[in-house]
């Protein structure tokens, strides 16, 4: 049995945190231990990124999941986050970017002691010590055709007063940096986020972790801490680890813990923690405040004048804007794009954004004519003896090789000329044994027959032979199904580089030059939190992503503004547009502090509360979403807090020490307040910029389909049964046995009194539609009915609206307690919660779950109002009906009582839609158009292209229908799971 | 003849060889002496399979480039050479084939080898002269192995470079698999008597050539030359052991000349060592239950890893980022575990890594640029108080207060 490893301090991970406490902690004569759970990566070690003659790309350096690689990639369910596992943490793979939030960010929510006016000499201290300085300092600058027309850009939109060059931690000539580490300078390779070949970027190995390990701090990379447990009597904190390097587990007792494993491992390893008495409630609040940063992806195809993404530092520019009263809290929000950018090596894979595969269903715009002129510019050409430049060649990227690999397609460059020969023989073979047209038929024979089998036989077989003759008509015949299945698995002859792909994905790598990466990013308000599954020991978060919609949308908004202005076909994140599942890059949040232990996890200065010696220093510790690139604020916190612990012991420290370390600290202040004299006499942009609220050019969408419904009502009041069960008469009550009632009701009804709906719902794809709880849609029509003594039925006009009560599969949500109070008083309620039904308690197995449709329709008759109210049901009972559900619309008919009002009741029964009209008018009638602008005059339908139409619809159409199968079809979120997480399949939610 | 293969003939002819019995083998252990005689001495340890000539190339080997800067060069053919198991009599040494193939692990080489040749070595250069080695592949492997249990330092050994190898076995994924295949066990099954594996043996028999001619690499090496055959069946035995195109071309006969047996003791050693991960004796009891962690902490004891008497010196991890044979990890983790592993209060030591990112595995050596990249890499290591400043490839941190 290995011994323990012991130390007065350890400190857990690398990152912008951990650096800092590893570094002022050893330069304070501490003895600390510095925990890594990933890689050293050094120049040469960052993942490959194409290889072009293996069988296989060397895929070890990839993934956190893998072979303990470079990027951590997490589903959280709600939200994929993406971080980076190595010795440097996130600056292995950020874009350099440091960038300090307006002061608004530190408004509330705050300890006492927090400002960015207080904060502000630990913001020059970090900026020092990462050496930011703006694009402009580059010698490169004039040379960066991207910036230059992103600059254009905004003078065009009249954004001039909201573009700036934020300050980037990037070394621009070769030299010895102020750490005594030498770095080459940076080449505008692109690949900053996917590790710097260059020792360009400065990276935090450059400078906190060098200084960690120059006065005395003990390293151990592929360390990773798996559980935290306080030793009895307040003696200190023992680490249970595990050792990749030699794959054992390893104990680790220390006095001091310093967690910074990152704001989602932070809270998953305080969540797992087993405390004494003294850290339990501390810990039931972890997880409360988690931000994703409001991240958003876009990139910008055919752009008229070329733009060259692949030359130059990953980010260059940015532009904010600000929009001064903010739903729902009223206070002024912000959100910036920043251009983007990426190897060469990547151009393909960035090519599969547009595919065919994603049916346009991400496009925003369509190419056109820029509104400026292209600029003379073009990247210099690769130095000599440098790889890593513009002009290099590319070479196939990882989807390539791998495409070609697994496809066969690496038999051009290397397989023997008798393979080769025998190629096409055995394609054809293939073909033959796997494209046939019966296999084909089959297959989806066999698909349909289990998707309905819960049909009775007869039905089902004749279900299939129907839906068969709809796909087969769509696509001819069956055997043209096998030919285009066989055409996209091959090209036909010679089988090149990229051939598959290009069939499979139908992308094109033309014009590669001619795109713009945009990357947004803002002050989000969601309120999201993070809960540990003890079970698979994963975090879970619970975003409420109907606050982050608008943030999106808005950011889509001023994308697709740019993408107009420079002539180009605008993509956004697939991810997104395909599972209502963002992806973040910046998360933080989850141990808020507070000074208040009842509202936060840790103190003012990052202790946790009601323990000794345990400290979080990370991303983790924000308490509201800062907006901008956060790696300058948690470099600034752990600057701050970390000095505070030094000087609990010594008190003015540096001062009267005269140790090497103090003395180096003491150097640091002193060059960082010149260098911050130095930027703010050069004029740099440190802070976001504040500007007036420009309005966007592009406009929200909004969404209308037509749906048709017939059915009878019986009138008459309801049996009085309905009370005897304690029902308020209220009918969108959700017992089971009502639904027979109505149907019951419909029954009795039947000829005499018809009913019959024609609406058309029209839905904005904008903030209040997905801000509004009930996720209300306008509704205007005609209804078609013989009211109680009547002879003949008679359409009248009706309006009123459709509750969507929009489902969300929370198995997860807050539990009455400590951590829903936290949440409540320090980051905001839940609004959408409130629906009946929403609130499931963990403990308990992922729910059925039920969600109701609410229709409102009000008309007039004989000069009096009516009213009619009726519910559809979605449950997910064993044996019900998923479509019954869907289209049967229970509705009470309200006449006018003495007043006036519609509220006596006049009959109830039931009315669906049919089958035909639903395929063939519903489905078909979604479709969106702009909203108007004040001032339009009503009516008048704005002309928008045909690509933004696709793209909200599809949104729409994501959005509703995707309820549905949220609800119906479960086995998605299992197969996403599986692909995630493929050791744990059985995800059961039970706390321990 | 051209001058520079007539200079390659007259080295190799010129060496003075020192011939080591070990466990009733006889090892050569040359000397090659510059011009001017002495100089600070190194040892080179060649690969499995191959010999110490690979050092020796007629475009100008490591030997000359070393010999040319003043060193005074030193090849060990250790056990694993194919010069000494091509050499065997017939009857197997020790008994049987089992005690042979015991005789012929990594465990004996690190036991015996390696500190008989440092001995002879010490016998005849200078007392206060400090000795550096190079290890490549399988050398480098044993060389660790030697350093972990103590025997190299001892013999006033400063200087090491691992190329590689070191305590750790990663593979691509072809090796493992025939790793995990137990494939040389197979092959035994079917034929106990057999001694090593040849690349230049036509047919292999029996499972080792089926999977040969299952083998997608082995389909894709071009032309029927013997070079190529051979370069095919090594690739099997091994991976992709060099880029198929080195420049300036090796002469057929040389390259043909550089290969041979490889004793299946060696082979199945290195099996165990590619199945475990890490270095461990022979036939030490594998932990890859990873279900099981009581299973890792009971044969933790079994382990070569010991990391104390790296730090008395120099350490230089150098490796291909294109490697198909060893896997680069190999020296990732050699180098993680060297810089994690230093004992609380020791003297900063030094270990660097150098990765090359166009290097596959037998071109660090033989490769077209192997002169600029690569040797003066190794003379640096060598020689780091003399090292021209490079501080760029250098790894390690060098602050100034």
């Amino acid at each position: 049995m290995l011994e323990a490893i012991e130390s007065e301090v350890t400190v857990v991970g690398t990152g912008f945190g951990g650096s800092v406490a590893a570094c002022r902690l050893s330069q304070a004569g501490k003895d600390v231990l510095v925990l890594e759970r990933g890689r050293r990566f050094e120049a040469q070690d960052f993942p490959p990124l194409p290889v072009d003659s293996a069988l296989l790309p060397d895929t070890k350096h990839w993934a956190w999941q893998g072979d303990h690689g470079l990027w951590d990639v997490e589903d959280l369910e709600e939200i994929v986050s993406v971080q980076a596992a190595g010795y440097g943490g996130g600056s292995l793979i950020y874009a350099n970017v440091h960038l300090r939030p307006p002061a608004e960010v530190f408004a509330d929510k705050w300890p006492d002691g927090y400002s960015l006016e207080k904060l502000d000499p630990f913001y020059d201290l970090a900026a020092y010590m990462l050496d930011a300085t703006p694009i402009t300092e580059s010698p490169f600058f004039h040379k960066l055709v991207k910036t230059e027309q992103l600059r254009q850009v905004a003078k065009r939109l009249e954004r001039e007063d909201g573009f700036f060059y934020p300050p980037l931690a990037i070394n621009y000539s070769k030299r010895e940096n102020a750490h005594g580490k030498v770095q080459k300078e940076c080449n505008g390779c692109g690949r900053c986020c996917t590790g710097c070949p260059e020792t360009a970027k400065n990276t935090l190995d450059y400078n906190y972790l060098a200084l960690a390990e120059r006065f005395g701090a003990r390293v151990r990379t592929q360390f990773e801490v798996l559980e935290i447990e306080a030793l009895p009597d307040g003696q200190g904190w023992q680490l249970s680890c595990v050792d990749h390097v030699l794959s054992v587990t390893r104990v680790v007792k220390t006095k001091t813990l310093f967690l910074c494993a990152g704001a989602l491992h932070s809270s998953r390893l305080l969540s797992g923690a087993k405390f004494g008495n003294g850290g339990r409630a501390a810990q039931e609040l972890v997880g409360v405040g988690y931000f994703p940063n409001a991240d958003a992806l876009g990139i910008i195809y055919d752009t008229e004048h070329p733009q060259y993404p692949s030359y130059g530092p990953t980010i260059t520019n940015a532009t904010v804007h600000w929009s001064n009263a903010e739903k729902p809290a009223g206070e002024p929000g912000f959100f910036m794009i920043q251009d983007g950018g990426y190897a060469r090596e990547v151009e393909r894979l960035a090519g599969t954004l547009r595919a065919r595969l994603w049916t346009g269903r991400n496009r925003l715009t369509d190419s056109g004519n820029a509104e400026i002129p292209g600029t003379e510019l073009s990247p210099p050409p690769a130095p000599k003896n440098q790889k890593n430049g513009y002009a290099a060649p590319p070479q196939p990227s990882i989807l390539d090789s791998f495409l070609l690999a697994t496809l066969g397609g690496a038999f051009k460059d290397v397989a023997s000329d008798d393979l080769r020969a025998a190629l096409p023989e055995f394609l054809e073979e293939v073909k033959a044994l796997v494209l046939l047209p019966e296999v084909v038929d089959n297959t989806i024979e066999r698909a349909l027959l289990a998707r309905l089998s819960w049909l009775p036989a007869r039905l089902r077989q004749f279900c299939v032979r129907l839906c068969k003759r709809f796909a087969y008509s769509a696509l001819g015949n069956r055997e043209k199904l096998s030919d285009e299945a066989f055409k996209a698995l091959s090209s036909g002859s010679g089988l090149g580089p990229g051939a598959i792909a290009e069939r499979v994905l139908g992308y094109d790598s033309t014009r590669a030059d001619h795109r713009v990466v945009l990357l947004g990013m803002g002050r989000d308000r969601t309120r999201g939190v993070l809960h540990y599954d003890a079970n698979t020991g994963r975090m879970i978060a619970d975003l409420d992503l109907f606050h982050l919609a608008p943030r999106y949308t808005a950011e889509e908004l001023l994308m697709s503004d740019v993408a107009k202005t420079l002539g180009g076909e605008l993509r956004v994140n697939p991810a997104w547009a395909f599972l209502g599942k963002p992806i973040t890059v910046h998360s933080h949040g989850g141990c808020r502090m507070s000074d208040d232990p009842a509202l936060g996890v840790t103190d003012a200065n990052g202790r946790v509360h009601g323990c000794t010696g345990l400290y979080v220093c990370d991303g983790s510790l924000l308490c509201a979403s800062v907006g901008v690139n956060p790696s300058a604020t948690i470099t600034a916190i752990a600057e701050r807090n970390v000095l505070a612990f030094i000087r609990q012991e010594k008190p003015n420290w540096p001062a009267n020490d005269d140790s090497a370390g103090a003395q180096s600290y003491a150097v640091h202040l002193v060059e960082a307040t010149r260098a911050a004299e130095t930027a703010k006499k050069k004029k740099f942009v440190r802070r976001l910029p504040s500007c007036a609220e420009v309005p966007f050019q592009s406009r929200p969408l909004t969404a209308s389909f037509s749906e048709t419904m017939q059915g009878f009502y019986a009138p008459g009041t309801p049996a009085p049964d309905r009370d005897a069960s304690g029902n308020d008469g209220n009918e969108t009550d959700p017992r089971p046995e009502h639904d027979e009632f109505y149907r019951i009701a419909e029954i009795a009804g039947r000829p005499s009194y018809p009913l019959e709906l024609q609406l058309n719902a029209v839905a904005p794809i904008s903030e209040g539609f997905y801000d509004d709880e009930n996720h209300t849609i306008g509704l205007a029509g005609t209804i078609r009915v013989r009211l109680p003594g009547e002879a003949e039925p008679a359409a009248r006009d009706t309006t009123g609206t459709l509750s969507l009560f929009v489902p969300r599969y929370k198995p997860y949500a807050l539990e009455d307690g400590a951590k829903k109070q936290a949440q409540e008083a320090s980051v905001g309620a839940y609004k959408s919660v409130k629906a009946p039904g929403d609130l499931v308690r963990r403990g308990e197995p992922p729910p059925r779950e039920e969600r109701l449709m609410k229709y409102d329709l009000a008309f007039e008759a004989g000069g009096k109002s009516w009213a009619l109210h009726g519910y559809k049901r979605m449950s997910l009972e064993p044996g019900v009906n998923a479509w019954r559900d869907t289209t049967s619309l229970f509705v009470t008919l309200l006449g006018p009582d003495a007043a006036g009002a519609p509220s006596v009741v006049a009959g109830i029964g039931a009315i669906h839609v049919d089958l035909t009209s639903f395929l063939f008018g519903q489905l078909h009638s979604v479709t969106a158009s702009e909203a108007a602008r004040p001032g339009d005059p009503a009516g008048v339908h704005r002309a928008i292209d045909p690509a933004r139409l696709t793209w909200a619809v599809a949104k729409f159409s994501t959005f509703f229908f995707g309820s549905l199968q949220r609800i119906y079809v479960p086995e998605v979120g299992t197969l996403l799971d599986t692909l995630f997480h493929p050791r744990k399949i059985n995800v059961n939610y039970k706390r321990r | 003849m051209d001058p520079a293969r007539a200079e390659f003939e007259r080295l190799r002819d010129a060496a003075k060889t020192f011939p080591i019995e070990v466990e009733g083998l006889t090892l050569p252990l040359k000397r090659h002496r510059g011009k001017h005689g002495g100089g600070p001495p190194v040892l080179l340890l060649h690969g499995g399979s191959t010999c110490s000539d690979i050092f020796l190339v007629p475009s100008g080997g490591l030997v000359q480039y070393l010999l040319n800067r003043g060193w005074e060069v030193w090849t060990l053919d250790w056990r694993g050479s194919c010069r000494v198991v091509d050499a065997l009599p017939k009857a197997s040494i020790g008994g049987s084939p089992e005690a042979e193939r015991a005789l012929f692990t990594l465990d004996h080489v690190a036991l015996y080898d390696i500190p008989a040749a440092l001995e002879t070595m010490r016998a005849h250069v200078d007392r206060d002269q400090k000795i550096g080695i190079v290890g490549f592949c399988a050398g480098a492997g044993a060389l660790s192995m030697a350093v972990a249990r103590g025997a190299v330092r001892k013999f006033g050994v400063d200087n090491l470079v691992l190329m590689t190898l070191g305590l750790f076995y990663e593979t691509p994924w072809d090796g493992w698999i025939k790793a995990e295949d137990f494939l040389i066990e197979r092959v035994l099954v079917q034929d106990p008597e057999r001694r090593g594996v040849s690349p230049h043996e036509p047919d292999w028999k029996n499972d080792m050539e089926q999977a040969f001619k299952r083998w997608p690499a082995a389909w894709f090496a071009p032309g029927s030359s013997l070079a190529q055959q051979m370069y095919r069946r090594l690739t099997f035995m091994f991976g992709e052991p060099y880029a198929s195109s080195l420049a300036p071309a090796m002469p057929e006969d040389v390259l043909l000349s550089m290969f041979g047996s490889l004793h299946l003791g060696l082979y199945l050693h290195l099996g165990q060592q590619v199945r475990r991960g890490y270095a461990a004796p022979f036939n030490a009891p594998d932990i890859l239950d990873r279900a099981r962690p009581s299973a890792r902490a009971v044969s933790i004891d079994n382990r070569d890893l010991s990391a104390q008497y790296f730090y008395d010196g120099s350490v230089v991890l150098i490796a291909g980022a294109r490697n198909r044979l060893w896997h680069r990890d190999s020296i990732d983790l050699m180098y993680e575990w060297l810089r994690s592993n230093v004992p609380a209060g020791a003297r900063k030591p030094s270990i660097k890594k150098h990765i090359l990112p166009d290097y596959a595995h037998l071109d660090l050596l033989w490769g077209p640029n192997a002169r600029e990249d690569v040797y003066e890499l190794i003379k640096d290591s060598l020689d780091p108080a003399g090292a021209s400043d490079s501080p760029l490839k250098s790894s390690e941190p060098r602050l100034r207060v």
